[in-house]
C-alpha cells in the first residue's frame, strides 16, 4: 500500500476527520468518495467509507491505530479487498489475507479481489444434482445435502455443532475439496481447537482458516464472511469445488447490530437494523451450483452457516431469517444431546430442501425407511411412558428403533463411508442385528467399521455400491452374510440369521 | 548216576587211545598244510608284485598323458585369460582416460560457469549498489536544490507564482 | 439560544485573514459575553475597553454609534453567539507555500478572491520551502499542486 501523500497527489481529494464514536469516525471532504473504498489517514490507519451523507462520509475503523479530531485523510481509489494466492491452503489468515499463522508471509503469485461482490445471476446457476457427503451417517442417510447448497446448522450452545463441521471438513478435504473455516467472533481458544483438529486429520492441506476473534476490531468480524467468500470464489473459478463453513452467523449479526446503532441507523426488531437480512442473505447467496464454461464440469460453492439457539427457540429473528435465506437446516437438539446421542440432530425438526433430488433411489428408500421407523418408534415411546402394557411387536419396535439410534450414533473423530452406511443400513433392514443387543450391536458396527478400513470386505464393499435399490442390497448382504457375521463378531460360534 | 559217571569215564578213555594212535598221522597232515601254505603265499607275493609293477607302469603312463593334456588345456587358459585381461586393462584404460577428460572439461566448464555467474551476481549488486547510491544523491541533490531554489527566487516571483497558481485553480474551477 | 442574522457580522470579515487571527477574533468574542451581563449601565463598549485588541474595540464602538448593537444582555449575547456562529462557517483554503507571505499579500489574495469570486475565505497558510514556488491549494476537498516542485521533479526524473 502506498502512504498518505502518495495517495493525497493521485487522488486530489482529502478529509478531516470530524467526529470520532469508534469503530467509527465521520470525515468532512471527500467530494467523490465512493462506498466500499478505502480510506487512510495521515498516520497510515485505514477505514472504509460505509455510508455517504451529505456533510459526511461515514467510515468504519479497520485499524485500531489513534486517531485525532482533525486529522487528514484521504482516498485511495481501491475498494476493500484481500491479497489471495493459491498457497493460502494450510493458513490461517485475518479478514484481508494478512496471515495471523507466525508461517511467514504469503508466497505465491498473488491477485488483489474485492470483499464485496454481486453473486452469480441465475442463467450462471445449475440445478444442484450432486451429492454432498459429510461422512456423517445420520445426515447422509436422512437429511442428505448437495453440492451447492446452504444448509443452515442451529442448536444450542455445546451441541456438537463445531464437531460435525470440522468432521464435514476432514471427509470433503480429503476427496479434495477445498474447506474453508470462518471464525465470526470465536475466542482464540476456540480457533486453535479447530486450528489442532484440521491438522490432525490432515486436512489442513487442503483448508483455509479465516480468523476474526471476539478480540480483533468490529469490522474485521463483519467482513469475515466477506472474505471467506472471496476465497471461495478464487478456488471455484479454478475448477475446484469448495466448502465453506461460517461460524457463526448470529455473532455477525450481533457485531453488525453494534456499528449500526452506533451509526444511528433506526433499530427494528430485537435492535437489529432492518437491513440485517439483505447483508447475510447476500452473502450466503454467493454459494451455488456455477456451470462450468466452455463443456467443463460445474463447479460449486457449499455453504455451511452456523446460528445459535437459546433454548432450542429457532423462531428467533435471525435464526429465521437464516433459515429463509438457506435451502434447508440440520437442528442440533439439546434434548437429543442429553439423551447421549451424537450428533444429536433432530430429523423431524431438519429440513433438506435441495438435497433429496440428489439421492439415488437406494439412498431415498433407506431414508424412507429410517425416518418412518424412527418417528414410529418416538410415537410408541411416548405411549409407553404413560405406563401401558406393551404388546410384543412393540416392544420389538422399540428394541429396533434403539438398535437404529445406536447405529446412526458416531464418534467426534469418525468418518462413515458411503460403503460403510449403505452396509449398515442394509444389515438393520435386513434384521442382522436381530438378535443382537445393543452394546453387541456397537460392538459389531464398530469391527464392521474396521474390517471395511483394513479392506477386509473389499470384494463386498464393490457389490454393495452397485446396488440399485434396497431389495438388492439385502440380495448382497445375503450372498456374504457368513463374512459379514465373521467381520461383525468374529467366531462361527452362533450360526447367522 | 553211578553208571553215567562211569560210563562218560569210559567214553573218555577211549577217546584218549583214540588221538594217542592217531596222533602221528595228524602231525604229518599238519606239516603237509603248511608246506602248502607256505608255496601259497610265495606264489601269491610274487603275483602281487608283477601286478603292482604292473599297475604302476599303467598309471605313469596315464598320469604322463593327463598331465600333458592338462597343462595344454592350462596353457589354453592363460592365454585366453591373460588376452581378456589385457583387453579389459586396455578398456579401463581408455575409459579412465576419457573419464578424466570428461570430468576435468566438465570441471572447467563448472567453473567457468561458476565464475560467470558469481561475476554477473557481482555486477548485478554493484549496478542495485550504484543505483541505490545514485537515488540516494538524486535525492539529497533534489533536496537541497529544493531549498535553494526556493531561497534564491526572490520575494516578488514567489508572489506572482502564487497569483498564478491562483489563476491556473480558478481554470480549473477549484472555487 | 436564538440565531441572529446581522449586516454588521459582514464588517467582522476585515478583523482576519488567517485561521490563526480568526480563531484569535472568535476567542476573543468568546471572551467578551460574558460582559454582556454585567455593568449593564454602561456601554457595552466601555464594558470591554481592555479586554479586546483596538482594531476590534474600534469597530464595535462605530456599531455601537450606529445603533446597530443590540441593548439587552439577551440580545446582545444572542448577536455574539450568532456572530461567532457565522465566522465558524467561513471557507477555509489551506494554501502550502515555499515562502513567509507578509500581510499585504495576504490581504491581497483576499481581494483577489472577493473580486473573482465575491467570496469571504479565511487562509490557512503552511509553509513548506520543498515546493520551491508557486502554491498547492486544499479547498473544500480537494487538492490540487500548483507548485513548481511538481516541474522540478518531473525535469529531474527526464533528467535521469
Amino acid at each position: 500500500m502506498k502512504n498518505f501523500d502518495e495517495y493525497l497527489k493521485e487522488t486530489g481529494e482529502f478529509g478531516w476527520v470530524q467526529a470520532i464514536i469508534n469503530p467509527l469516525f465521520y470525515v468532512s471532504g471527500l467530494p467523490t468518495a465512493k462506498p466500499q473504498e478505502i480510506i487512510l489517514t495521515e498516520n497510515g490507519s485505514r477505514g472504509i467509507a460505509t455510508v455517504l451523507l451529505p456533510d459526511f462520509v461515514e467510515v468504519l475503523m479497520l485499524d485500531k491505530g489513534n486517531l485525532s479530531h482533525e486529522e487528514k485523510v484521504a482516498r485511495t481509489n481501491t475498494v476493500i479487498g484481500m491479497d489471495i494466492s493459491p498457497l493460502i491452503l494450510g493458513r490461517v489468515v485475518d479478514p484481508f489475507g494478512m496471515p495471523v499463522d507466525n508461517l511467514g508471509p504469503l508466497a505465491g503469485e498473488r491477485v488483489y479481489l474485492p470483499l464485496d461482490k454481486p453473486p452469480p445471476g441465475v442463467l450462471e446457476r445449475a440445478k444442484i444434482s450432486q451429492p454432498f457427503e459429510t461422512g456423517v451417517m445420520v445426515v447422509d442417510s436422512m437429511v442428505q445435502i448437495g453440492k451447492g447448497q446452504k444448509e443452515l446448522v442451529l442448536g444450542d450452545q455445546k451441541t456438537g455443532k463445531t464437531q460435525f463441521l470440522l468432521q464435514t471438513m476432514a471427509h470433503q478435504a480429503k476427496k479434495g475439496t477445498i474447506c474453508i473455516y470462518v471464525s465470526i467472533g470465536k475466542k482464540q481458544a476456540d480457533l486453535k481447537h479447530v486450528e489442532q483438529y484440521l491438522k490432525e486429520s490432515g486436512a489442513l492441506k487442503n483448508s483455509v482458516v479465516i480468523a476474526a476473534t471476539s478480540s480483533d476490531p468490529v469490522s474485521y468480524v463483519y467482513f469475515a464472511p466477506f472474505a471467506g467468500f472471496t476465497i471461495a470464489e478464487y478456488f471455484r473459478d479454478t475448477g475446484r469445488d469448495v466448502l465453506i463453513v461460517l461460524d457463526d452467523m448470529s455473532a455477525h449479526a450481533k457485531y453488525y447490530r453494534e456499528i449500526s446503532l452506533i451509526a444511528k441507523k433506526v433499530p427494528g426488531r430485537n435492535s437489529y437494523p432492518g437491513d440485517v437480512f439483505h447483508h447475510q442473505a447476500r452473502v450466503l447467496e454467493r454459494s451455488g451450483l456455477i456451470r462450468g464454461k466452455g463443456g467443463k464440469k460445474d463447479y460449486s460453492i457449499t455453504a455451511l452457516p452456523v446460528v445459535e439457539t437459546q433454548e432450542g427457540d429457532i423462531t428467533g429473528y435471525i435464526q429465521t431469517n437464516l433459515m429463509a435465506t438457506t435451502d434447508g437446516h440440520l437442528f442440533f437438539d439439546m434434548q437429543e444431546a442429553k439423551r447421549g446421542r451424537y450428533p444429536p440432530v433432530n430429523h423431524t425438526l431438519s429440513v433438506t430442501r435441495a438435497g433429496n433430488q440428489t439421492q439415488t433411489v437406494l439412498e431415498k428408500e433407506i431414508r424412507h425407511h429410517f425416518v418412518l421407523s424412527l418417528n414410529e418408534y418416538y410415537r410408541i415411546k411416548e405411549t409407553v411412558s404413560f405406563g401401558v402394557e406393551i404388546l410384543p411387536e412393540y416392544k420389538n419396535f422399540i428394541v429396533y428403533g434403539q438398535k437404529i439410534e445406536a447405529v446412526l450414533n458416531q464418534g467426534k473423530r469418525d468418518i462413515v463411508s458411503t460403503s460403510l452406511r449403505y452396509l449398515l443400513c442394509g444389515l438393520l433392514y435386513f434384521g442382522f442385528f436381530k438378535e443382537s443387543t445393543i452394546p453387541q450391536t456397537i460392538q459389531a458396527k464398530e469391527a464392521l467399521t474396521k474390517a471395511l478400513a483394513e479392506g477386509r470386505l473389499k470384494s463386498i464393499e464393490a457389490e454393495i455400491l452397485k446396488a440399485p435399490n434396497l431389495v438388492n442390497l439385502v440380495a448382497v448382504i445375503n450372498k456374504y452374510k457368513q463374512k459379514i457375521w465373521e467381520a461383525a463378531y468374529g467366531n462361527l460360534q452362533q450360526k447367522p440369521a | 548216576m553211578e553208571f553215567f559217571i562211569i560210563l562218560t569215564g569210559l567214553f573218555n578213555l577211549a577217546v584218549l587211545v583214540l588221538i594217542i594212535l592217531l596222533y602221528p598221522n595228524i602231525w604229518k597232515i599238519i606239516k603237509e598244510i603248511k608246506k602248502l601254505e607256505a608255496t601259497d603265499a610265495k606264489i601269491k607275493d610274487k603275483a602281487f608284485l608283477r601286478a603292482q609293477s604292473k599297475a604302476d607302469k599303467e598309471l605313469s603312463k596315464v598320469i604322463r598323458a593327463y598331465s600333458a593334456a592338462l597343462n595344454l588345456e592350462t596353457k589354453k587358459q592363460i592365454e585366453v585369460i591373460s588376452g581378456e585381461t589385457a583387453r579389459q586393462i586396455r578398456d579401463l584404460a581408455e575409459f579412465s582416460k576419457e573419464q578424466k577428460e570428461t570430468i576435468v572439461s566438465q570441471t572447467r566448464q563448472s567453473l567457468v560457469d561458476d565464475i560467470q555467474k558469481t561475476q554477473k551476481d557481482i555486477e548485478n549488486y554493484r549496478k542495485v549498489q550504484i543505483e541505490k547510491l545514485n537515488n540516494q544523491i538524486n535525492s539529497v541533490i533534489a533536496e537541497v536544490a529544493r531549498k535553494v531554489l526556493s531561497k534564491t527566487i526572490d520575494l516578488k516571483t514567489h508572489q506572482d507564482l502564487v497569483i498564478d497558481a491562483l489563476n491556473k485553480a480558478k481554470a480549473e474551477k477549484l472555487f | 439560544m436564538q440565531i441572529v442574522k446581522n449586516d454588521t457580522f459582514k464588517l467582522f470579515l476585515n478583523q482576519f485573514t488567517t485561521v490563526e487571527e480568526l480563531a484569535g477574533l472568535i476567542d476573543q468574542i468568546n471572551g467578551i459575553l460574558k460582559f454582556t451581563y454585567k455593568n449593564t449601565h454602561l456601554p457595552f463598549s466601555r464594558r470591554i475597553r481592555s479586554k479586546v485588541t483596538k482594531d476590534l474595540l474600534d469597530l464595535i464602538i462605530k456599531i455601537e454609534k450606529g445603533n446597530k448593537l443590540p441593548q439587552s444582555a439577551k440580545e446582545l449575547s444572542d448577536y455574539f453567539n450568532s456572530l461567532c456562529d457565522f465566522l465558524g462557517k467561513i471557507p477555509k483554503i489551506e494554501l502550502i507555500l515555499a515562502f513567509e507571505p507578509s500581510a499585504e499579500f495576504l490581504g491581497k489574495i483576499k481581494r483577489w478572491f472577493w473580486e473573482n469570486f465575491k467570496k469571504r475565505v479565511v487562509f490557512e497558510i503552511i509553509i513548506k520551502p520543498e515546493i520551491i514556488g508557486g502554491a498547492i491549494i486544499e479547498y473544500n476537498g480537494i487538492y490540487r499542486d500548483f507548485s513548481k516542485a511538481k516541474d522540478f521533479e518531473e525535469s529531474i526524473a527526464g533528467l535521469q
